[in-house]
């Protein structure tokens, strides 16, 4: 009986050795999380609200400068900062986290299509407040794309619209409205971003709240629903693949004709962040990208997880380096090349929002759970 | 012919002490109440039953639906106030039916919130309906002037019957090849809790991932065994502390853990529960042996026999349908698969209207909570029944035929995502049924 039980004894180990055979023993996890937190933090974030600052205060000296002395000269001046600054947004919106998601950064200063006849209205009544729900669309760089590029054919007429005897006034003001607008918004992040740095680089969990969790969840949120879907879907008539009604209209910077751009500079911004590269230099720090290598996280055809997404993320880049004409004249026209700019976003999509945040199994409630 | 005839050792009606039926009744009353109050605290009521604007029913219990505010309130009140009667045994009937019938009300609201610990918490209120479990040390006792303190002994094992139940298909659910030979999802779990103090770094070693993996199978399949057994009892309860609490910490599973903890103590013997139970009261002289509870219960033999059969059978009803049974999920629930696998998935909604040239994406977000749209995103009938939802809602906007396709992509253990539902189905059209679901994609196809 003892021998009986020995020998069952034995088999359970071996077995149990067995199975962790090709593993080593002292294999292990071997990642730094605070290390990460930490470059996020400084070298990514930080860096990335300081920018965002910078060129709100650039946009905010074109304003006044454009209201002085309405011309040419300085409309274009004006329309070059809105550009930067919206530019550099894309790299924020990235990592909407703490004091950046308390502002609710994204839907303070870029939803669009902007809607011109609530603009409008605004301006002819005075009355508005920019807060409110009804103005959401009414306000931030959708908004200015509107006032600086869809109120005149030509430069002339823009200028013209500002410079209405009636109206002129009114419309000056709205367009300081909307400055100042985004440049409290970048003032407050940038004073709170220092207090919110140490919960961020503290909490090295991945519980919700946590630095990691917060990233993930955003970034995922970022690429799925404002890039692929508001940037490239929607005009494109919902799903491209499955067909609807164009409409060319709901690009980002319809007036402008930035559309292409500002999508690129999104994209390129989501491998960045993606990479931990630092935001100033072309240094490469510890990003989601390490994380997951450290985890041996791995597609389904045996391939690392972090170059599959970075090898798919940039092959919708070059797609969308392909066009060369205004989103909305391209998804004007049906079976656009916006499908494929679409098709190659959609399949990262999977990588980050399934195989990413199984493998780094971030939390996004604290509601029990047994598991699945 | 009756029962025990088949089972000649075993007499249903063999005197038992109640001491530790009136240990387990207090304690899981009391366990019931804890939850009830931490759930309400946490402002979870409004969060899974007053919130969302959709709910996922089960097939068959559509009319259970939420009572909205203030009504899921007063819902827990009641059932808040059934647990303190449990506890105290106090109009204990009615208590425990009441407490039976809102708990498990509640849980049949929503398949996002199944948890197996809800399950099992509806099963034991059930049983707690049918024992004698407040004849003594209890206010019903105290109320009637009458201490009964023998039980039947089917009383007390029935409810170790039940638990032991639970932890060997837990055990068993482990004996697979991801679990055992991979030691997943735990690889993957456990290096993302290595902020836990003082045993966080070793959860970045795969070889703990395998040791947890093991012991926690083992521990499944042999615990209820080496706590009956006399000479093990004291090592196994202590084990079963450590356990459970090593999974509290490490994981978000909620009360389970301690509800297990206190409910594994009805193992102990009757003199170890009178012991207890005199340093509470140390009035009692034993009285009355033979209360109303000793007739033949010809009937009640016969529907604890289907109760538990069916019980048996439940977890092997997944063999009914063809496909993988974590990728399907067809007969994955009511069977005490605890923390098996880690499965994250993705849906994208696409409604046309044919007949209108249109279409349009959804956002599920704007219609569920994230855990809602998380669950759903892994579960095939879920999404089956978010997709007639969004059938409904366009077709009474739109006055129009309405299709619903999903792209969708999942992942078990993480194994690499790839499709799960055939985005060529049109899901406005699929039957929802406990057919199998030929629109889920093979897992490797």
């Amino acid at each position: 009986m003892r021998n009986l039980r020995f020998s069952f004894f034995i088999l359970i180990v071996s077995v149990f050795f067995a199975a962790c055979d090709n593993e080593s023993g002292s294999e292990k996890v071997d990642f730094d999380r605070q290390a990460f937190l930490v470059n996020m933090a400084d070298n990514v974030i930080q860096p990335s609200i300081e920018n965002f600052a910078l060129e709100a205060e650039g946009l905010s000296v074109a304003t006044n400068s454009f209201n002085e002395n309405i011309s040419l000269e300085s409309l274009e001046v004006l329309r070059a900062e809105l550009k930067e600054a919206w530019l550099v947004y894309q790299h924020l919106a990235f990592v909407q986290v703490g004091p950046v998601a308390n502002v609710n950064l994204r839907d303070r200063v870029n939803i669009f299509p902007a809607k011109a006849d609530v603009i409008e209205e605004n301006i002819n009544t005075q009355d508005y407040v920019l807060g409110s729900a009804s103005n959401v669309a009414a306000k931030g760089f959708p908004a200015l794309d509107y006032l600086l590029f869809g109120t005149g054919e030509t430069n002339e007429d823009v200028i013209a619209y500002f410079g209405n005897p009636d109206l002129g006034n009114n419309r000056l003001q709205y367009l300081t409205d909307l400055v100042e607008d985004i440049q409290t918004v970048s003032n407050i992040i940038s004073q709170d971003w220092p207090d919110y740095r140490s919960t961020f680089v503290g909490n090295t969990g991945t519980d919700v709240g946590s630095g990691t969790s917060l990233l993930v969840n955003e970034y995922n949120f970022q690429f799925d629903i404002r890039i692929k879907n508001a940037k490239i879907g929607f005009p494109a008539g919902g799903n491209p693949r499955t067909g609807g009604v164009l409409s060319p209209q709901d690009v980002e910077a319809f007036y402008s004709g930035w559309s292409g751009e500002l999508a690129e500079k999104a994209v390129l911004s989501s491998i960045q962040v993606f990479k931990g590269e630092h935001f100033n230099a072309n240094e490469d720090g510890l990003g989601l990208d390490d994380y997951l290598l450290a985890l041996n996280a791995k597609t389904r055809d045996d391939q690392d997880l972090s170059v599959a997404i970075i090898n798919q993320k940039t092959l919708a880049l070059e797609e969308m380096e392909k066009i060369s004409n205004p989103y909305s004249e391209v998804a004007s026209a049906e079976g656009s090349q916006l499908v494929e700019v679409y098709n190659a976003l959609q399949a990262v999509i999977p990588l980050i929002k399934v195989d990413m945040t199984s493998a780094m199994s971030v939390s996004i409630t604290f509601q029990d759970n047994d598991g699945d | 012919m009756t029962v025990t005839k088949w089972l000649p050792k075993y007499r249903l009606n063999q005197v038992k002490h109640i001491a530790p039926l009136a240990t387990f009744r207090v304690a899981f009353g009391i366990m019931m109440l804890a939850s009830i109050i931490r759930f309400w605290a946490n402002g979870w009521i409004a969060k899974q039953y007053i919130d969302p604007d959709f709910y996922f029913p089960y097939l068959g219990f559509e009319w259970i639906q939420s009572w909205g505010e203030p009504g899921m309130y007063i819902l827990f009140a009641l059932m808040g106030i059934a647990a303190i009667g449990i506890a105290l045994g106090a109009f204990y009937r009615w208590s425990a039916t009441l407490f039976f019938v809102s708990f498990t009300y509640v849980e049949l609201i929503d398949k996002t919130n199944y948890l197996n610990h809800y399950y099992f918490v509806s099963i034991i209120a059930f049983l707690l309906i049918l024992v004698p479990a407040h004849k003594a040390y209890s206010l019903d006792a105290w109320r009637k002037k009458k201490q009964e303190f023998y039980v039947p002994a089917w009383s007390i094992h029935i409810i170790i019957l039940q638990l032991t139940l639970v932890y060997c298909f837990a055990g068993l659910a482990k004996l697979q090849a991801d679990w055992l030979l991979e030691a997943l999802p735990l690889k993957i779990w456990l290096p993302s809790r290595a902020d836990t103090p003082i045993i966080g770094p070793l959860l970045n070693y795969k070889l703990t991932a395998y040791l947890f993996s093991w012991f926690g199978a083992f521990y499944d399949l042999s615990i209820p065994f080496f706590l009956l057994w006399k000479r093990t009892r004291i090592f196994a309860y202590l084990t079963v502390i450590v356990f459970h609490f090593m999974t509290a910490a490490l994981f978000q599973i909620g009360m389970f853990p301690y509800i297990m903890v206190v409910s594994t103590l009805i193992f102990f013997s009757e003199d170890f529960h009178k012991k207890l139970w005199h340093k509470i009261m140390p009035i009692q002289k034993p009285l009355l042996t033979h209360s109303s509870y000793f007739y033949k219960p010809i009937v009640l033999q016969y529907f604890l026999i289907i109760f538990f059969g069916l019980q048996i059978l439940l977890p092997f009803r997944y063999a009914l349908y063809p496909g993988k049974l974590f990728w399907t999920e067809q007969g994955y629930r009511f069977s005490w698969r605890v923390m098996l696998m880690e499965k994250v998935g993705y849906t994208q909604f696409t409604v046309n209207l044919p007949e209108k040239n249109k279409a349009f994406e959804v956002i599920p977000s704007q219609y569920l909570t994230p855990v809602q749209e998380k669950m759903m995103n892994t579960q095939p009938d879920m999404i089956l029944q978010f997709a007639h939802f969004l059938r409904d809602q366009y077709q009474s906007d739109y006055n129009s035929e309405v299709e619903v396709f999903v792209e969708s992509y999942a992942t078990i253990n993480g194994k690499g995502s790839r499709p799960f539902i055939d985005p060529a189905v049109n899901l406005a059209t699929v039957k929802n049924s406990y057919q199998h679901k030929n629109w889920v994609l093979p897992y490797n196809q």
